[in-house]
């Protein structure tokens, strides 16, 4: 039967990508019986649309794509007062934020025990529910789904400039947090020359 | 050369990748040359290293890949009968999409739609997928209308422009028991949705309703479901436009019609 041999074509293309679309869903319901409607309207939706619309190759971008937008018509009615795009921030702007060095304890964890990673990781964890959601969502699209810049402005629906500008603020807030976490009282073995005026 | 501060801004998109070749070797230049640099690189390399690969990684419910599946596998199979059973196929889109109280809804919809004589099946049509959210798909009138041109079998010929009070949510091909139709939604400026549906003027079938000839043409207004449908034809297409609110059907003409057309629909209005 025609149409179970495209179902499955379909499936082989798109159910690799589920846990990276519930995560995201998670990311942005909150909740996990939400998480699991939208990622299933998600797949639903991608299925009508698959031999409709021309898609391209790249399915997990336009997934991620299906998703929010069905996020934001379903979930969030009043589109205005959540947008994952707004504030379009120009990347000059990213001078105004101090920058950030990376917390030395990070570098000894190639060479830590189990359990300092094990912390760490809890660090991280912590570190991401804390960022605002909207610097969340960039990082987990760049460095848990793996998308470029091109792609995640796709996904979010804004500019290149703005994931770039939030990719640098979200990390730059992890490193403070991971600092403010551990506390440590080391130094950095090089100090940074001043770079801004 | 770049400066400290340019590579600086830099640093993030050539440890992602992003940066093409030129830009990459400015980069590697520099880092070449700047000790200072090169250490906030080794140390950002680290970290993003490090920041990947603790990320933690969370499943899906065990259940949720077999539950899509077997939602696929009923889609699929409810496309093939909706050539046959176009009110099964609407039924069946609103059971998946309105949960909850949805179920409930859908009993009523299926009894109704038994009791009641059908208006028109391209009326029917309208008003179903009225009821779907909206799909937020393309924003921009003149692309609409050109990409559902390409999947139609009629000539999609509408002045569909960009209006303030009417804001275009998308759009997509619907199909019925006859042929395909062009399918467009819009939110209006106070919240309300307003839906249109464009097809051949022979698909568009009998249409009941109260009739209002209005400008040489004869329109219908009729109500269905709960919500407002105002169907009629020209020589080249037939039309039917689905609101929440009976006010705002004159309002959503402005879809095509510009302002200059607002005498016109003021008067329309009184005729609603």
């Amino acid at each position: 039967m025609r149409e179970k041999a495209i179902r499955e074509k379909f499936e082989a293309l798109t159910l690799q990508h589920l846990d990276a679309l519930y995560q995201f869903a998670l990311l942005l319901t909150r909740e996990r019986h939400h998480a699991e409607d939208l990622v299933h309207e998600t797949y639903l939706r991608a299925y009508r649309f698959y031999n409709r619309f021309e898609c391209g190759t790249n399915y997990k971008a336009w997934l991620f794509t299906i998703l929010r937008n069905i996020f934001i018509n379903e979930f969030h009615h009043r589109a205005r007062e959540v947008s994952l795009s707004d504030m379009d921030i120009d990347i000059e702007e990213v001078n105004e934020e101090r920058y950030e060095s990376p917390p030395t304890s990070m570098r000894l964890l190639s060479a830590g025990s189990m359990a300092e990673k094990g912390i760490f990781r809890a660090d991280i964890e912590k570190a991401l529910n804390d960022l605002p959601e909207r610097l969340r969502a960039v990082v987990m699209l760049k460095d848990v789904g793996g998308f470029d810049y091109k792609e995640i402005a796709d996904i979010l629906g804004c500019p290149v400039g703005t994931v770039m500008s939030r990719l640098w603020r979200s990390r730059n807030f992890l490193k403070k947090s991971l600092k403010d976490y551990r506390q440590m009282g080391q130094r950095p073995k090089v100090r940074m020359r001043q770079v801004h005026p | 050369m770049y400066d400290c501060l340019t590579i600086m801004k830099l640093l993030y998109p050539y440890l992602d990748g992003e940066l093409d070749v030129k830009e990459s070797l400015r980069v590697q230049v520099h880092l070449e040359e700047c000790p200072y640099c090169l250490e906030v690189f080794k140390y950002e390399r680290e970290f993003l290293k490090t920041l990947k690969s603790s990320i933690p990684v969370v499943k899906a419910p065990d259940d949720l890949r077999g539950r899509v599946s077997a939602a696929l596998a009923r889609e699929g199979a409810s496309t093939r009968r909706a050539r046959f059973w176009p009110i099964l196929k609407s039924a069946e889109a609103l059971r998946r999409v309105v949960a909850g109280v949805g179920a409930v809804f859908l009993t009523g919809v299926l009894a109704y739609g038994l009791l009641n004589r059908s208006p028109g099946e391209q009326i029917e049509l309208a008003v179903k997928n009225h009821q779907l959210p909206y799909e937020a798909t393309v924003a921009e009138p003149r692309v609409l209308v050109q990409r559902l041109g390409q999947d139609l079998d009629f000539p999609l010929e509408i002045p569909l422009e960009e209006t303030r009070e009417m804001k275009l949510r998308g759009g997509r091909v619907i199909h019925g028991g006859q042929g395909a139709s062009a399918f467009m939604n819009w939110e209006s400026d106070t919240g309300g949705k307003v839906s249109l549906l464009v097809t051949t003027p022979a698909r568009l079938g009998g249409i009941g309703g109260k009739k209002i000839p209005f400008e040489n043409l004869e329109f219908h207004l009729m109500r269905y479901m709960g919500y407002y449908a105002l169907a009629w034809r020209d020589k080249k297409l037939g039309y039917v436009l689905v609101s929440d609110r009976k006010e705002e059907i004159a309002a959503a003409c402005l879809v095509c019609h510009s302002g200059e057309d607002a005498r016109a629909i003021s008067e329309f209005r009184r005729h609603i």
